[in-house]
């Protein structure tokens, strides 16, 4: 009951017109940002970050956070109507939206995929809502080893549970440790890496990483593939979305099914894209219609949408409990903590209500919004999609330097923000990812202090990583996921071996 | 710290490139880039950095007219007018965003173009 109280009260910081207004400017922004390629959640917030520098944190959060929910739905519209996914996270949504869309079901398939992402969200939210400060309290004990497990943790998911392969994972994870090392060696102050360069004395901001790596590595690729956009038109209209609600209550299992799925994945640093993968793989096994998938089946976009959706938002979950982010998005948020002066962490519940609660109630508002104005305005944002491709591609990189300076009012920003650029266009050519990178350099220090300081605790021993029940089922869960590559090739050679002797 | 990580890397750059030489890769993906392909990457490249360096020029407002119409024009292939008209737009539309409304001041450069209208 607690949790309710709680939550009333941030309704009460929320609801207010100034705060209303900023929810739709950044839910708006957040779909337009979802629907370009080359801008997606995490560098649309990171460039529309310093414009909320001057306003009070609680206002700043609920406009950025929106425009996460924005970019999440957003990514939807492009997948169905153009076949080009606007987020990675909405490739799985392409392969049962565009065949409906083909089929002149556009409007029901964008209204299912609304309906799908608005359930996905608003459970992940509840589950926030009720968990998290039971998670906060728990962590209020932590200590530098506990930390440090659960920084072990988020790395070693990524390592083990990622797509790509996992030495690419570490390759791009350890380059964002150096990033994160230049400069300041925090427990003796001695400066390091920075080869006597004085532009090298202000680090690397993970900002200018994300802005580049993610905004102008991705218009390098659309320009190599040429893109020319032909898409389906959709009108909506409330007919059409009055009968696919009626159709829609049939697929409560799967959507349940998903939505599990994706709460466990975003909590985990596993993130959206694969949560909308595994939970569209699981929908067609388990579907009586499973061998129709991919020829514009509802439930094949049910199922992947209340996945994302459901990841995107519980991936807030640890950021806003234990100060750890789960993905490139939340870290951009994380950054935006530390610039309006809040510490983030596990204190933050107490120290900071007004913000906490807030940005909770504002998840809950926030998404009615966003599926208030995605049914309303789908023709709108599929026309931005129209716009050729010269003038979006200029006009987006005039929009990522301006958010590459504002971040530090440095002029070389910008000039990392072009590097980054290649740099990412390279990486995503090579099939390395970068989510870890960026990981790896928003926690980079973080996790070094962290172990630094269990160092000198323990004189040096490793085993105080083992040293409690706690630490050592976190640091085993971490290995665990570590090697899990390993350990599901000897399962399935095992079982291999099993069925050869059935046979026999 | 640094000698750990750095170590890593090139630990795993090694395991890397033992896995990419030894693999079978699918003949169509044998080819990094093509050259046409690549053209259209460094056509989008070298006109950003040029943006980037009339930034320091003459500030972010006139390099990102003066490159958004450049762009429109020559890889575009839109009529001068029209590629100017989007450029001043854009940059006229940054320019109340940031310098009226928000109050974040952005790089105006040496040469201070906008200067002669107050600014």
């Amino acid at each position: 009951m607690e949790g309710i109280n709680s939550l009333m009260y941030g309704f009460s910081v929320v609801l207010s017109p100034y705060n209303m207004v900023l929810m739709f400017v950044g839910v708006f922004l957040g779909i337009i940002v979802g629907v370009l390629p080359g801008l997606g959640g995490a560098n649309g917030v990171a460039i529309l970050l310093p414009l909320t520098f001057t306003m009070p944190p609680a206002s700043a959060i609920v406009m950025l956070s929106c425009i996460y929910w924005g970019a999440l739905f957003g990514g939807a519209i492009t997948s169905i109507l153009f076949n080009i996914p606007g987020e990675p996270w909405s490739v799985a949504t392409t392969f049962d939206g565009y065949p409906m869309a083909q089929q002149g079901r556009a409007g029901e398939a964008l209204t299912t995929s609304f309906t799908a992402s608005f359930f996905g969200a608003l459970c992940a939210v509840i589950m926030i809502t009720f968990i998290a400060p039971a998670v906060a309290n728990f962590a209020l004990e932590f200590g530098p080893p506990e930390f440090f497990s659960v920084y072990f943790l988020t790395f070693c998911s990524f390592i083990g549970m990622g797509k790509e392969k996992p030495f690419k994972v570490v390759v791009s994870m350890m380059i964002g440790f150096a990033l994160a090392a230049v400069v300041i060696d925090i427990v003796t102050g001695q400066l390091r890496l920075t080869f006597g360069f004085t532009e090298l004395l202000r680090g690397f901001s993970f900002l200018i990483a994300v802005i580049g790596l993610f905004g102008i590595g991705e218009i390098l690729l659309s320009m190599e593939e040429g893109l020319s956009f032909t898409g389906k038109t959709a009108r909506i209209n409330p007919k059409v979305v009055l009968e696919t609600w009626r159709k829609l209550p049939r697929f409560w299992g799967t959507a349940l099914r998903s939505m599990v799925i994706g709460c466990w994945l975003g909590v985990t640093p596993g993130g959206a894209t694969p949560a909308s993968f595994m939970a569209y793989g699981v929908a067609k096994r388990i579907s009586p219609d499973g061998a129709k998938f991919g020829t514009g089946q509802m439930e094949g976009v049910v199922a992947p949408e209340v996945a994302n959706n459901a990841a995107g938002t519980s991936a807030l979950l640890p950021m806003i409990a234990l100060g750890i982010p789960g993905s490139p998005t939340a870290a951009v948020l994380l950054g935006g903590l530390l610039i309006w002066g809040l510490q983030p962490g596990p204190l933050l519940f107490k120290e900071q209500p007004d913000f906490v609660w807030g940005l909770i109630a504002s998840m809950y508002l926030g998404n009615i919004a966003t599926l208030i104005l995605v049914l309303t305005c789908v023709p709108l944002f599929a026309a931005i999609l129209r716009i050729p491709f010269s003038i979006i591609a200029p006009v987006i990189i005039v929009i990522c330097a301006v958010g590459a300076y504002t971040v530090n009012n440095a002029q070389s920003d910008i000039w990392y923000m072009l590097v980054f650029g290649v740099v990412g266009y390279v990486f995503k050519k090579l099939d390395y990812p970068l989510a870890p990178l960026v990981l790896a350099l928003v926690l980079g220090d973080m996790a070094e202090s962290a172990f630094r300081q269990s160092m000198l605790i323990a004189a040096g021993d490793l085993r105080i990583f083992f040293s409690n029940w706690l630490v050592g089922s976190i640091t085993g869960l971490a290995l665990f996921a570590l090697f899990w590559p390993l350990i599901a090739r000897l399962i399935a050679r095992l079982r291999a071996s099993r069925s050869e002797q059935a046979a026999l | 710290m640094p000698f750990y990580v750095g170590s890593i890397i090139c630990i795993g750059s090694i395991i890397n490139l033992i896995q990419a030489a030894t693999a079978s890769i699918p003949a169509g993906r044998r080819i990094f880039v093509e050259w046409g392909a690549l053209r259209r990457v460094f056509a989008v490249l070298v006109p950003a950095a040029l943006f980037v360096i009339g930034i320091h020029l003459v500030g972010i407002y006139v390099s990102a007219l003066v490159y958004i119409a450049a762009f429109m024009i020559w890889i575009g292939k839109y009529s001068w007018h029209k590629g100017l008209a989007v450029g001043f737009g854009v940059s006229f539309a940054l320019f109340l965003m940031f310098e009226v409304w928000f109050q974040v001041l952005l790089p105006k450069g040496a040469y201070n173009i906008l200067g002669y209208f107050g600014y």
